[in-house]
């Protein structure tokens, strides 16, 4: 009996905290810094942009290039090389037969120190990178009538006397670039005429980032520029319902985009100005075959449009900045404020469900990415850019 | 004794007034080495858009090639060693540290940013008369050389 009962109370104790239903904290512990070698690229400020492409590589956007980088070592294992790609027929070959008859392209000025190629954003996914870029070119008009036009928009107050002035334009032509595993070209690829919307033409906006899933991309989109330049006393209402999210299709060696995924009247009483769920609009996670999306006004998930629940505000002048990752229902995201000017952040992981802030740590960046149990953070110091290593632990 | 004491501290406050702050004229003469004006200031922010980077190199190029009757200064905002390097051979080619003022100084940068109202990270041209009189500030970008008060500097 005495055994019985000895037995009895042994299962309660190890059935015990499995029953009292509350769920572990998670917190991250550092494992390992590793300098970034910079003999061969000179780093000038934190990536725009980083993401885990295997165990021990990541991919970075160095301001306008971009470098694949061992995580083990700091080493750079590779770089975007752009100089095979020919910016001036690209150019030729997108501009329209209007302006082109209009203008004249000048020989590209390969004399500056910044290359005419510039990488603005990427994806990783099926073993390929997909690149933004943009292809810089220069032209003056042909007819003295069209420059003197361009002049009264630059607002220029010429004297009467002066001679007809001979105006450069500068342009820049957007395109995405497919590569292989080693950065080599496998298709270039050119924006298509966009739809037509409520208030004009639907514009692609992947400067910001976007996600590729086979021959679909889903990416930011507006029809107005105020969308993201609205007076701070306008309130955009949900009658406006502005475009947000689309969903683009590569089709051969064009890009169009397909439809609207998200708009502001997915959010109650929605504004630019003051948005609470506050997050920057360049990043996506794929959370359980469920995409999500940050936005200004909140995370969202694709392609409904539901908004993930939180049941904690951020805090009046809490910024998030960088990337988010759902990791095991937590929500593991940097965050600062205005004063501290981007210079220092806190990274943080909040459980949505109960909206307790389970960890928070000042870190020097907000540019990390998840593999696995481990956050991978690109940081800097007085001296050093480097890769802090932690684990995602268990309390 | 005690009235002695007390001229005493008297002249010693007299000899050390507050220090005002400095105008912006005045501290671009400081750093210049007491060069008069006018001047012709440059903020660099090597981060800047590709375009605006590529320009500033190009409009640099064109003022140290000539003789000019301005006090030319370059300001930059405080790098590592090994970035200061690296500029020396991408936007600051071909410049001559020993006539052309380098400072790297972040107030500064930030003070002379104040006379333009738009975004304040824009490499910046800032043109200054013999007074101290702002008479241009726009960003590297934006310049088409038209301009009249730039039309001598960089035609």
């Amino acid at each position: 009996m005495r055994i019985l009962f000895l037995n009895f109370c042994l299962i309660l104790a190890l059935l015990l905290p499995g029953c009292s239903g509350r769920d572990p904290s998670f917190a991250l512990e550092l494992a390992d810094k590793i300098i970034i070698d910079e003999s061969q690229l000179v780093l000038q400020h934190i990536p725009l942009q980083v993401e885990m492409i295997d165990e021990s590589s990541m991919a970075m956007l160095n301001k306008s290039e971009l470098c694949l980088y061992d995580t083990r070592s700091g080493k750079l294992l590779k770089r975007f090389d752009n100089s095979s790609l020919n910016g001036d027929s690209l150019v030729r070959a997108t501009i329209g037969v209007e302006q082109a008859d209009s203008i004249t392209i000048l020989p590209p000025d390969t004399t500056g120190p910044e290359p005419l190629v510039q990488v603005r954003s990427f994806d990783h996914a099926d073993g390929e990178y997909l690149i933004y870029v943009y292809v810089a070119y220069s032209y003056r008009y042909r007819s003295d009538e069209r420059a003197q036009l361009e002049i009264k928009k630059l607002k220029l107050k010429l004297s009467d006397t002066a001679e007809a002035p001979i105006l450069t334009v500068d342009g820049a032509a957007p395109f995405f670039i497919l590569t292989d595993k080693n950065f080599s070209i496998k298709r270039i690829i050119s924006e298509q005429p966009s739809l037509g919307s409520r208030y004009g033409t639907y514009k692609i906006f992947p400067d910001m980032g976007f996600h590729r899933r086979r021959d679909e991309i889903v990416l930011r989109i507006y029809d107005q520029p105020a969308a993201f330049q609205l007076p701070p006393d306008q309130k955009i209402t949900q009658r406006d319902s502005l475009p947000m999210v689309g969903l683009a299709q590569i089709a051969d060696k064009k890009i169009s985009l397909k439809k609207e995924l998200l708009n502001t009247s997915a959010i109650p009483g929605y504004s630019y100005s003051s948005p609470e769920y506050g997050f920057s609009m360049r990043h996506y996670d794929l959370h359980n075959d469920t995409l999500l999306v940050s936005t200004e006004a909140g995370i969202f998930s694709l392609p409904g449009g539901k908004r993930f629940r939180m049941q904690r505000k951020l805090e009046a002048n809490e910024k998030p900045r960088g990337p988010f990752k759902i990791y095991k229902e937590r929500l593991l995201y940097c965050a600062g404020t205005d004063a501290d000017k981007g210079k220092t952040s806190t990274i943080k992981i909040l459980d949505p469900r109960s909206g307790e802030l389970e960890f928070q740590l000042p870190v020097s960046s907000s540019q990390f990415a998840v593999q696995g149990d481990t956050l991978l953070l690109v940081g800097r110091d007085a001296e050093h850019y480097y890769i802090e290593r932690y684990a995602i632990v268990e309390n | 004794m005690p009235l002695l004491r007390i001229s005493f501290l008297l002249l010693l406050f007299a000899c050390n007034p507050a220090e005002q702050p400095r105008t912006l004229a005045e501290e671009i003469r400081l750093v210049s080495g007491g060069k008069p004006g006018p001047y012709l200031v440059f903020t660099i922010n090597p981060n800047d858009c590709f375009r605006c980077v590529n320009s500033l190199h190009d409009r640099l190029g064109r003022v140290f090639e000539k003789d000019l009757e301005y006090t030319v200064v370059l300001v930059l905002k405080e790098r590592r060693s090994i970035e200061r390097q690296h500029l020396f051979s991408t936007v600051l080619s071909d410049l001559d540290t020993t006539k052309v003022p380098l400072i790297w100084d972040d107030a500064l940068y930030e003070k002379v940013a104040q006379n333009y109202s738009g975004a304040r990270e824009q490499s910046l041209l800032l043109m200054l008369d013999a007074q101290g009189k702002t008479i241009l500030c726009k960003p590297v970008k934006e310049l088409t050389g038209l301009e009249p008060e730039i039309k001598n500097v960089f035609e």
